[in-house]
């Protein structure tokens, strides 16, 4: 059962996963001087279907209606997960490491710009429901 | 749970170590011309071997808990190169055939980490900056 929360709960997920990714990065800036350090990123587990990307599923009405992998319709999964890897595209210094402070800022700066996108987004859901708790009075 | 607070304490070990980096280059320089130390050498040029540490964390985003890690200065090495050797026949120092052992240290070698160690500095400030700005949206959720 879908609750009047259920756009924020994805968002929610979203917000995790670029803190976690800048954590992640963090880390790597702090390592540019550490002897074979190899830099790790984070990419989105591929959540398989275009409706857990919305985060929404349309209720299936009729039996020839598309559905995910022929679930009936509801709430889709709305956790967002991420995996790990290796970011060695900068190439080793010397000592082995890989990391590159310019690489590394500027994905700092675009994680950066996504988290806030997110949190307007989630604002601008949260005026919403509060538009409606107060009678449309603004 | 990994959030903003242990984002801050892996960018503030980042920090501290560079700046112990800073310490080992200002006493590598200020000591550039020292011909005794306490062990009877001439001065050998220092350097901070760094180490990472991982943070163990829990997280509903990624099961690998080694992805973030924080810095320790492992140990402070010392350079093995030969010092350069200047006939200086007056020198209290001079060896039997009037050389003096001038200490290991390059100093244009010892400006370039100064000025990467500086770089490295700043950009943890930065990615301070960064986590300090989402925190704030995360708080104006809402408003």
């Amino acid at each position: 059962m879908p609750t009047v929360f259920a756009p924020i709960d994805s968002l929610h997920g979203a917000l995790d996963y670029h803190l976690e990714r800048h954590n992640v990065l963090m880390s790597n800036v702090a390592h540019v001087d550490t002897p074979g350090f190899r830099p790790v990123d984070l990419k989105r587990v591929d959540p398989g279907s275009f409706d857990s990307v919305l985060g929404v599923v349309m209720a299936r009405t009729d039996g020839a209606h598309l559905g995910p992998n022929g679930l009936p319709g509801g709430t889709a999964d709305t956790s967002v997960r991420g995996e790990t890897f290796e970011d060695l595209a900068a190439g080793a210094g010397r000592d082995g490491n890989y990391v590159s402070l310019d690489r590394e800022a500027a994905k700092v700066a675009s994680n950066h710009i996504r988290y806030d996108v997110v949190s307007a987004i989630a604002s601008a859901e949260l005026k919403q429901l509060m538009f409606a708790a107060n009678d449309g009075k603004g | 749970m990994l959030g903003v607070f242990s984002a801050l304490e892996v960018a503030s070990s980042g920090l501290s170590a560079e700046r112990v980096r800073m310490n080992t280059i200002a006493g590598n320089l200020a000591n550039a011309r020292t011909t005794r130390t306490e062990k009877g050498t001439p001065y050998k040029r220092l350097d901070p071997v760094f180490e990472a540490i991982p943070v163990d964390h829990d997280s509903s985003i990624v099961d690998d808990r080694r992805a973030v890690s924080a810095v320790r200065v492992a140990r402070i090495a010392e350079d093995p190169r030969p010092g350069q050797m200047v006939y200086e026949p007056g020198h209290p120092d001079a060896n039997a055939q009037g050389y003096v052992e001038y200490p290991n240290v390059n100093v244009v070698e010892e400006m370039v980490n100064l000025i990467t160690a500086s770089r490295a500095y700043e950009a943890g400030v930065t990615s301070i900056e960064t986590i300090k700005q989402m925190a704030n949206s995360a708080i104006s959720l809402g408003r």
